[in-house]
């Protein structure tokens, strides 16, 4: 996150994650743990599905972050965070 | 890999040994694909022997295992550094087909390893791969089931997530999965895309196959000269990396375009050429085999 967000062009970040042997609720605490940490100058938006996404949209929703399962439902709420 | 001849599809009848069942990966995964149905029989961790996961015995070497345990197929999650000494020991017991589900491996080893499986007959799956599963039946690796369901079209895909995406926008829009075959990001293979097509051939289920791809390295042209010369089977292409640049790695290790072989461009013309559909999104698969009627 903090290279994507090295660059000031970028005005609204898309974070798409699928789950299989990856489990979503330990990418969610570590989504939580960053920004809890940082302040993130960009709106985020998170696509989560897969493997305990269920838990992983629980621990986001306490950043306000709704996570979407369909990845093009998401980019284009990424695409409007962004002011195009 | 020459065409072997060890089936890679799986059902409920398939015989599953899992190395490395103890550990943190190993046991989750083993938990969720034994509620899934599928017949594990068998763990190995050395220096656990005599232990259970699940209800399922755990032996110190696959050796003991094939002795008390018909075996059909071995899925791994043995860590990179042991992953090459662990695929000898599936391969010497003679078990014929080892799902590797391990990131990481160095490539000598991943030589060595599918040399060793072409010298005993053996069919290797991987590495770096989610493995394969056949919804309603049987699973044997790591795909998220529940963007899955049973029908007729056989998925085969380098990449892991791009198959789960894709698998979960065609049951979304009703079309199930004969099932859904992961190779692995390279660059080196033990099963390749015109191996998994071949199976695919042969299923009486399979009414038509996705082929996921991406750049870098040849087997998308290899596959189009399968296509061309062997499938009656429509075939949908689709290549990811359209816009990636010569020589940055896209991910996977073997995701790295060298030469004009190994663009998404040169690859969906071969494919085009070869009589497959070609589409861009998972959204235009969908909509090209509503189109074929499956």
């Amino acid at each position: 996150m903090e290279i994507v967000l090295s660059n000031p062009n970028v005005k609204s970040l898309l974070i798409s994650l699928i789950g299989g042997l990856t489990r979503m609720d330990q990418v969610a605490e570590g989504i939580d743990t960053y920004l809890k940490k940082n302040d993130c100058r960009v709106p985020v938006s998170v696509r989560m599905c897969g493997t305990k996404a269920k838990e992983g949209v629980r621990i986001l929703s306490s950043h306000g972050i709704a996570a979407k399962a369909d990845l093009f439902e998401t980019a284009k709420l990424a695409v409007h965070y962004g002011g195009r | 890999m020459e065409e072997g001849n060890v089936a890679i599809l799986i059902d409920e009848n398939t015989h599953i040994l899992v190395q490395g069942i103890t550990g943190t990966v190993g046991s989750f995964q083993t938990r969720i694909m034994k509620e899934y149905g599928s017949n594990i029989v068998a763990g190995v961790t050395p220096g656990k022997g005599g232990q259970a996961v699940e209800g399922i015995p755990v032996y110190n070497l696959v050796v003991e295992a094939v002795r008390k345990h018909k075996i059909d197929a071995a899925i791994s999650f043995v860590p990179a550094p042991f992953a090459k000494n662990a695929a000898f020991e599936v391969l010497a017991a003679g078990i014929p087909f080892l799902v590797l589900t391990t990131e990481g491996i160095p490539e000598n080893d991943i030589i060595d390893i599918v040399r060793f499986a072409e010298l005993t007959g053996n069919r290797v799956l991987g590495p770096d791969t989610p493995g394969l599963i056949s919804p309603g039946k049987s699973k044997l690796g790591v795909h998220p089931q529940q963007m899955l369901k049973e029908g007729a079209v056989g998925i085969v895909s380098k990449s892991g997530s791009l198959s789960y995406e894709v698998g979960r926008v065609l049951t979304d829009a009703g079309i199930g999965q004969t099932s859904v075959v992961g190779i692995g990001g390279g660059p080196v293979w033990g099963t390749t895309h015109e191996d998994v097509l071949s199976e695919f051939e042969k299923d009486p289920e399979t009414k038509a196959v996705v082929l996921l791809g991406e750049v870098g390295g040849k087997l998308e042209h290899h596959a189009a000269r399968f296509i061309r010369s062997h499938m009656t089977k429509p075939v949908v292409a689709m290549i990811v990396g359209r816009s990636a640049p010569e020589g940055a790695q896209m991910g996977h290790a073997g995701a790295i375009v060298e030469g004009e072989e190994g663009t998404a461009d040169s690859k969906i013309k071969a494919l085009k050429a070869a009589g497959a559909y070609t589409a861009t999104t998972s959204h235009e698969i969908v909509k090209i085999l509503q189109q074929i009627g499956v």
